[in-house]
């Protein structure tokens, strides 16, 4: 279980990197989160799940939408 | 686009790219330098530590959660730090906030008020699970933030969900959902904000002087004792719930605040 999780948190992350679509890459970042929140609760580890719902599921994706809404979608480079 | 920095050839653009790649190995080499050690040698985890918190961290804090009982009752001023640090990034990411002029179409769109924001894909959608899930939201963060020493979470991560809450009832305003909430809405916003952070981080940094634990510790134990009960274990672990109130309090503002000021609810 834990296994399947993190290859898709792994997936994941390299979509984030790799997309060009800003966008897409942000909520990438937050299907990681959430799944890693999944994963330490597995682990017994409930305090650290909850912050990492909250913090990286939930905050951190709306500074990246803020961020990309005032700047550009598209990653140029 | 026709910025050399950013062109997709280039002699310059190589040679970072070689550049980056190489500190990128040679910073990957570093880290397993130092961190195959832990996984190869035999010798096992320090223990020590971990042994006295599990015989003694229930008596001495009262906190049936641990975790709990370390940061705020054996690290508290670890904790404090930690605070002001966050304290720091919060001021320093509002002063950015604020000083982001904005795209010009998203400012005419925010000085459009409450009801045109419906047009820039708020759909009904939004507008109904903002609403309906808000008070639910809040509710969760509350409950984490005040039975910390008890359940899994304290109060910063009960403060990030009160801060959740917070957002949905600003996209839900935004959106033109105000709906039912409509009567509290001004303690929601950035002026009480501000005043409950500033508040909350005031009446941390009063618990954090000398005795003023053990002073809250006596008035919960008297009271306690005056209702009936022996007041002893609420007495002990009295100093960690209002820290968790007051941590709960400052980050939940604090995070809810910038994340209000984001979504341009200070323009209205």
């Amino acid at each position: 279980m834990i296994e399947a999780l993190l290859a898709i948190v792994v997936a994941a992350s390299i979509y984030a990197m790799l997309s060009k679509d800003l966008l897409h890459g942000a909520i990438a970042l937050s299907l990681t989160s959430v799944l890693s929140a999944a994963i330490f609760f597995l682990a017994m580890a409930p305090d650290v799940a909850i912050t990492e719902a909250a913090v990286g599921a939930g905050l951190s994706t709306i500074v990246f939408v803020w961020a990309i809404r005032n700047t550009e979608r598209t990653d140029r480079s | 686009m026709g910025d050399p920095q950013y062109g997709t050839d280039g002699p310059l653009v190589r040679r970072h790219r070689w550049l980056s790649a190489a500190t990128g190995l040679s910073a990957a080499a570093l880290a397993l330098t130092v961190l195959a050690p832990l996984v190869t040698h035999g010798v096992g985890w320090p223990t020590a530590a971990r042994d006295t918190i599990a015989a003694d961290g229930y008596a001495a804090t009262g906190a049936t959660n641990l975790v709990s009982a370390i940061y705020l009752g054996y690290r508290a001023f670890d904790t404090l730090g930690e605070t002001i640090v966050l304290l720091v990034a919060l001021a320093g990411s509002m002063a950015l906030v604020a000083s982001t002029p904005g795209r010009p179409d998203l400012a005419a769109d925010a000085a459009g008020g409450l009801v045109d924001r419906r047009g820039a894909g708020h759909t009904d959608v939004i507008n109904v699970i903002a609403g309906k899930l808000a008070p639910i939201v809040l509710l969760f963060g509350a409950y984490v933030m005040l039975y910390g020493h008890a359940s899994p979470g304290g109060g910063f991560q009960g403060g990030v969900a009160l801060a959740s809450g917070v957002i949905f009832i600003a996209i839900g305003r935004r959106a033109g959902g105000v709906g039912r909430i409509s009567p509290s809405i001004a303690a929601f916003g950035p002026r009480a904000l501000s005043r409950i952070e500033a508040i909350a981080f005031a009446s941390i940094l009063a618990l954090s002087f000398p005795g003023s634990g053990d002073a809250l510790a006596g008035l919960i134990g008297a009271i306690g004792e005056a209702a009936g009960g022996s007041g002893e274990r609420a007495a002990t672990v009295a100093p960690i719930i209002a820290l968790n109130i007051g941590i709960g309090l400052k980050v939940g503002s604090g995070v809810a605040l910038t994340c209000v000021m984001m979504l341009g609810g200070e323009r209205e």
